[in-house]
């Protein structure tokens, strides 16, 4: 049943509909939504059939989920690949569009490229490339390092020590009437000192 | 209110790759008293699990503490790594359950009738960001672009309680969450990733997106005594390491239920009969 007050919550701003949707057009909230599941939800209860049908389309196990939701949503250009035609344009520009769209990066229309005398620079439609770096857009940096050992951390929780849970209490204002009660509580169960309330059961 | 419980096995099954599934007993005397304290004094109270879980319910005969045992954990947990994420069955069953509810962790009792705010999110209590537990989240073997956009000095809430008013807020934070597990990989770190999608980016989207925060507790006096809330969390680590904690407290848990609760007396002969911790 179609329910029009469900929403998404974009970057402060709440989408009713899709022309909300694509107003307030936030790809990296959108991406969590498709991949934790809220976007289809969301696009089944708006009675949004056709779309849906799009995005379910998309592979979970793949990628680029930014450029096919822009696609889908009709913010951005198709991202399927396509056969790439250079009209006179230098090798050197070519290059770097290649290079731009194996990593990821929207160019736009490369037949729209004017000057071809200059060969440091280009712009496409989500950001730029200036001399062999990108400086804008949807391409990313992978991190590759790894900050956890390889023994890494277990458990839920770090039961608190003797010693910091006094520490605890120092720091905190009791009256004469919690420090009684307290003192009492932690002798009568001495599993409060690693949770709390634990006296009640 | 109604509220849930959630138990997702396959995280057991991580560990444990022989045998059938089991739930330790301190743990399973206090969800009972969980669920039963809750039908007592706040409403309904359903157990989400997945299709072990439930056969495990019923094997034991414990269906009936809670309002209905409900199979909706996908059993593969969608391919989150168990290890890692070992709570994410929290975040698919909030996906999958509508409605008005709060969320209760297994280890946490609330002994007194709550109501609640209807506009903010409430939680169990703050935390610190103690960076062990909660370092810097640029650091963390995730590809998540909205972690940048983050504001990192907001205060982690702990969720062994959890009550979310706005239907659309909360499918947001489960979405969410559950992208950044999905966006994780397998990096040996079984602490802080978890951690990080369940407590501390709720607190951080609710920072972007101007929603406030309540608590049952200040976290700054969650060891002063008070009557109203008890959360095992490390004393559940405390239990298992020594006998004769573990016994005074099962012994005080079947009185409690004796006490308060005599027609569900048949629950201790239940789990008492079930394997035990090896």
């Amino acid at each position: 049943m179609k329910n029009s007050n469900s929403c998404l919550f974009l970057n402060g701003v709440k989408a009713y509909n899709i022309r909300q949707l694509r107003e307030n057009f936030d790809t990296d909230i959108i991406v969590g939504y498709l991949l934790g599941g809220g976007l289809t939800q969301w696009l089944f209860e708006i009675g949004e059939t056709e779309i849906l049908k799009r995005v379910r389309e998309i592979d979970l196990a793949g990628g680029d989920f930014d450029r096919k939701l822009e696609f889908i949503f009709g913010v951005k250009p198709d991202p399927k690949p396509q056969k790439i035609v250079f009209p006179n344009i230098p090798r050197e520009v070519r290059l770097a569009v290649f290079a731009a769209k194996e990593n990821g990066f929207d160019v736009g229309d490369t037949s729209s490229y004017k000057k071809p005398e200059s060969v440091t620079s280009f712009s496409g439609s989500a950001g730029s490339f200036v001399r062999g770096s990108f400086s804008s857009g949807s391409f990313r940096l992978v991190k590759t390092s790894f900050f956890f050992g390889s023994g890494g951390l277990s458990g839920s929780f770090r039961p608190t020590s003797g010693g910091s849970f006094s520490f605890f209490m120092g720091k905190t204002q009791l009256t004469a009437e919690e420090y009684q009660r307290t003192k009492i509580n932690l002798s009568s169960c001495p599993l409060n000192e690693y949770g709390y309330g634990i006296h009640r059961i | 209110m109604d509220a849930i419980h959630i138990n997702s096995t396959l995280p057991f099954f991580a560990k444990r790759k022989d045998g059938d599934y089991f739930t330790e007993d301190f743990t399973l005397y206090n969800t009972i008293i969980s669920a039963l304290q809750w039908r007592k004094l706040n409403g309904r109270i359903f157990m989400c699990t997945d299709s072990t879980g439930a056969a495990y319910y019923k094997r034991l005969g414990l269906e009936s503490v809670w309002d209905g045992v409900l199979d909706i954990i996908p059993a593969d947990m969608e391919g989150i790594d168990p290890e890692m994420f070992w709570a994410a069955g929290k975040l698919l069953a909030m996906r999958e359950m509508k409605g008005d509810y709060a969320l209760i962790d297994e280890d946490f009792i609330v002994w007194k009738k709550l109501s609640l705010s209807e506009t903010a999110v409430t939680a169990a209590h703050r935390e610190d960001i103690n960076p062990d537990v909660y370092p810097d989240p640029e650091l963390f073997c995730a590809d998540f672009p909205l972690l940048k956009r983050l504001d990192k000095k907001i205060l982690p809430c702990n969720t062994a309680f959890l009550y979310i008013p706005d239907e659309d807020f909360r499918r947001f934070y489960v979405s969410q969450s559950i992208a950044f597990m999905k966006s994780s990989r397998s990096c040996g770190d079984y602490l802080c990733h978890m951690v990080f999608a369940e407590q501390r980016l709720l607190a951080m989207l609710c920072g972007l997106q101007g929603i406030e925060i309540e608590t049952l507790l200040d976290k700054d006096r969650l060891f002063v005594s008070q009557d109203d809330y008890t959360h095992l969390w490390g004393a559940k680590q405390a239990l298992r390491d020594n006998a004769e904690y573990r016994e005074k407290f099962l012994e005080r848990c079947q009185n409690r239920i004796i006490s308060d609760f005599p027609e569900y007396k048949f629950v201790i002969e239940a789990i008492e009969n079930q394997p035990k911790i090896q």
